[in-house]
């Protein structure tokens, strides 16, 4: 009994010391070439990330878009125009920010005649020609996204109507000042 | 999305002021009606025809006709990648032809209807988006 404990035990101790050395086992035959690891691809960089590089590269190549994404906030009046001169105006609901990407896109509202409609358009779309910002509100609403406004008390007019009385006006305002 | 049983407004003068629809057409069964597509219906609600007067109304309650959708609740995706959306399903009743029966659409149309040949809803419409 006490013999096969001690055996046990020196079972134990040696399995550990197995353990902790590496054995050396010589290879049969020729032994592998090893070649030196190839350099990094990208400098390793994620691929995803550098293609999203290369294509807010070609299609804002003078970070005018990214710029105009990050600083407009939901509550902004804007007018995008396109390409063939047709614009939409209205005000922004939600801004989508992609993080350095093409995917950024802005969700306006306004009401075309007494319906209201809501557009979201592609930021990085080449068929834009420029996006302004027409207006700034006194007092922003909270929240960084104002879903909450369709069909409330704070939902958007009619924008365009809203920006051609205004244009009117500040007209109005020059001509009286110019006859004073 | 319009399918079986969706309540539509009318946005023309033919005197229906809303329509359920009963029937998607040309389409696979399950699928739903979008913007541009036509759809059978029965006339719910129409204008009252008032004593003493020639009514205007080409069709009145429980008729059954045809119509298109021209503004949708559910975002539909154009080809550029923006999305659009209405506040409200709304269809224009058309005969067999694809001539509308009224002679004036009084709100907004979605933009696709030109491209898909409805140019005379699309001129009488005061605006498209």
């Amino acid at each position: 009994m006490f013999g096969l404990l001690s055996k046990r035990t020196g079972f134990r101790a040696a399995s550990v010391a197995v353990q902790s050395v590496r054995t050396f086992v010589p290879l049969k035959g020729a032994k592998p070439t090893v070649f030196e690891p190839l350099p990094k691809k990208r400098n390793g960089e994620n691929a995803m990330a550098y293609l999203h590089k290369q294509l807010l590269k070609k299609h804002d190549p003078t970070g005018q878009r990214t710029n105009l994404i990050n600083t407009l906030r939901a509550g902004d009046i804007i007018r995008v125009t396109y390409m063939d001169r047709s614009d939409v105006s209205g005000r922004i609901i939600a801004i989508k920010r992609g993080q350095y990407n093409l995917g950024g896109n802005i969700l306006i509202r306004t009401k075309v005649g007494r319906i209201a409609s809501e557009l979201r358009i592609p930021v990085f779309n080449p068929n834009i020609r420029f996006i302004e910002l027409v207006e700034k509100p006194k007092q922003y609403l909270p929240r960084n996204k104002h879903y909450y406004v369709r069909e409330s008390s704070n939902d958007v007019n009619d924008v365009e109507a809203y920006l051609k009385n205004k244009r009117s006006e500040e007209v109005k305002q020059t001509q009286t000042h110019k006859t004073k | 999305m319009i399918y079986l049983k969706s309540l539509l407004n009318v946005i023309d003068n033919s005197g229906a002021l809303v329509v359920e629809c009963i029937k998607v057409l040309r389409h696979k069964p399950k699928s739903c009606a979008q913007i541009g597509d036509q759809i059978t219906v029965v006339v719910k609600e129409a204008k009252p025809i008032a004593d003493g007067t020639t009514s205007t109304n080409k069709v009145k309650r429980k008729d059954i006709c045809r119509a298109v959708v021209v503004r949708t609740r559910s975002p539909f995706r154009r080809p550029d990648g923006s999305m659009v959306k209405f506040d409200d399903n709304a269809c224009v009743l058309i005969n067999k032809n694809g001539e509308p029966l009224g002679t004036r659409i009084s709100s907004v149309v979605a933009k696709e209807l030109r491209d898909l040949q409805y140019n005379k809803i699309v001129s009488l419409a005061p605006k498209t988006f």
